[in-house]
């Protein structure tokens, strides 16, 4: 039986499992929102019951892990307990459990997995930079401080900066409201923009570039995509801010092998085996690697490019 | 509280405490997601049909707001 582990409404999970049904495979999608019913982990065998079905974790051939959690506490009954501190305390030990028994889970399926929550949930962008150093692969100039002074002397010395999230922040704030949370543009002018101290924050000097890159890697292959998104204003800093009147011309691409080669050799660090990475290709023709996403959306790859990543996907859950 | 309080309240906080906020924020609009909705034109949120299998039902609704879908 092939598992995955997803959220309820991820698109391309759904596309994926249409393949699998073309396949006649055997599969459960376990979604966010499932509870991990009668869950007994007991001498190496893990097992749990799904709409009145024993599943066991040994059965599993192949695990792909998309999104979300394993779910072991009820999050619902949770935000009904009015107290805060009572809130705090559960809150922060249910997770713990959850943190340590999803461990135990993956572990039984490491042999045959295909990305895990420990390895996608929290990639450290911060520590990616830094095992590029040590692989040779380029990257922007980076700066992180809480110093508005110090941001400013790099400002100077760079012209144009970018800044993005230290993590994954969401967008998402209070209740419908929404902050716009992508890759802004610094220059000593916007710097008026921002108090004399913030919090911890990422800041890279602002590449030029010639076009931009993602990349999905799926297990061996890269399937690649160049993206030309320089010459709209809309989208010169961050692609994703979508002109969708005009969109940016997308056609596939091929990487070179030696940075292929380092790319495999970052991701086997944090032992990915699918992930999407974003690379720029710059005005200098120099290949700038910016980050890498281990449950991004490859849809905007595979459909442009004609990849069938949902199919390729899908048949190696099947082999 | 309305969405236009919440940014109000948002914006007071983000000056009161701004060592709490990644400078990105400073640089970022706040708004409502009926607002997001509204400048998206003619993109919607479309709820896909429930999606039947042998095995079991999956619910493919997709409710996500459009600024995540593509991320």
């Amino acid at each position: 039986m092939i598992l995955i582990k997803s959220n309820a409404d991820d698109y391309s999970t759904t596309q994926v499992v249409k393949w699998l049904v073309h396949f006649n495979a055997d599969f459960l999608r376990l979604n966010n929102t499932t509870l991990l019913k009668d869950l007994r982990v007991q001498d190496g065998i893990i097992s749990f019951v799904y709409k009145n079905k024993k599943v066991v974790l040994n059965n599993v051939s192949k695990y792909w892990y998309r999104r979300g959690r394993w779910d072991t506490f009820s999050r619902k009954q949770l935000a009904q307990i009015q107290d805060k501190k009572l809130h705090r305390y559960l809150n922060f030990f249910n997770k713990e459990v959850e943190r340590d028994v999803t461990s135990i889970i993956e572990k039984s399926l490491a042999e045959n997995a295909l990305n895990s929550y420990k390895t996608s949930s929290n990639i450290n962008k911060l520590d990616v930079l830094d095992s590029c150093k040590t692989l040779d692969i380029q990257t922007p100039e980076t700066l992180v401080t809480n110093s508005k002074a110090i941001l400013t002397s790099f400002v100077s010395k760079h012209t144009e900066v970018i800044t993005k999230a230290v993590n994954n922040l969401d967008p998402y704030i209070h209740t419908n409201v929404f902050a716009d949370l992508m890759t802004k543009k610094i220059t000593t002018e916007t710097l008026d923009k921002l108090p004399d101290t913030f919090n911890m924050s990422l800041f890279q000097n602002l590449v030029e570039k010639q076009f931009e890159i993602r990349t999905f890697f799926l297990i061996d292959t890269f399937y690649s995509m160049a993206i030309f998104s320089q010459n709209d204003e809309q989208t010169k800093i961050d692609f994703r801010n979508y002109n969708l009147k005009s969109p940016n011309r997308c056609v596939p691409f091929t990487l070179p092998k030696p940075l292929e080669t380092k790319l495999r050799k970052l991701l086997k660090i944090y032992q990915l085996n699918s992930a999407s990475l974003d690379i720029i290709y710059t005005k200098e023709d120099e290949y700038s690697f910016l980050e890498i996403n281990p449950i991004g959306q490859y849809d905007m790859v595979s459909k442009p490019c004609n990849y069938y990543l949902d199919a390729e996907i899908a048949k190696y859950l099947t082999s | 509280m309305s969405d236009e309080k919440i940014i109000e309240e948002l914006q007071q906080q983000m000056n009161e405490t701004p060592e709490l906020f990644e400078a990105v924020f400073f640089l970022s609009k706040l708004q409502s997601e009926r607002s997001i909705i509204k400048e998206a034109g003619q993109l919607k949120i479309v709820p896909l049909p429930k999606y039947q299998t042998d095995s079991h039902t999956i619910d493919s609704k997709y409710h996500k707001p459009i600024s995540r879908c593509f991320h």
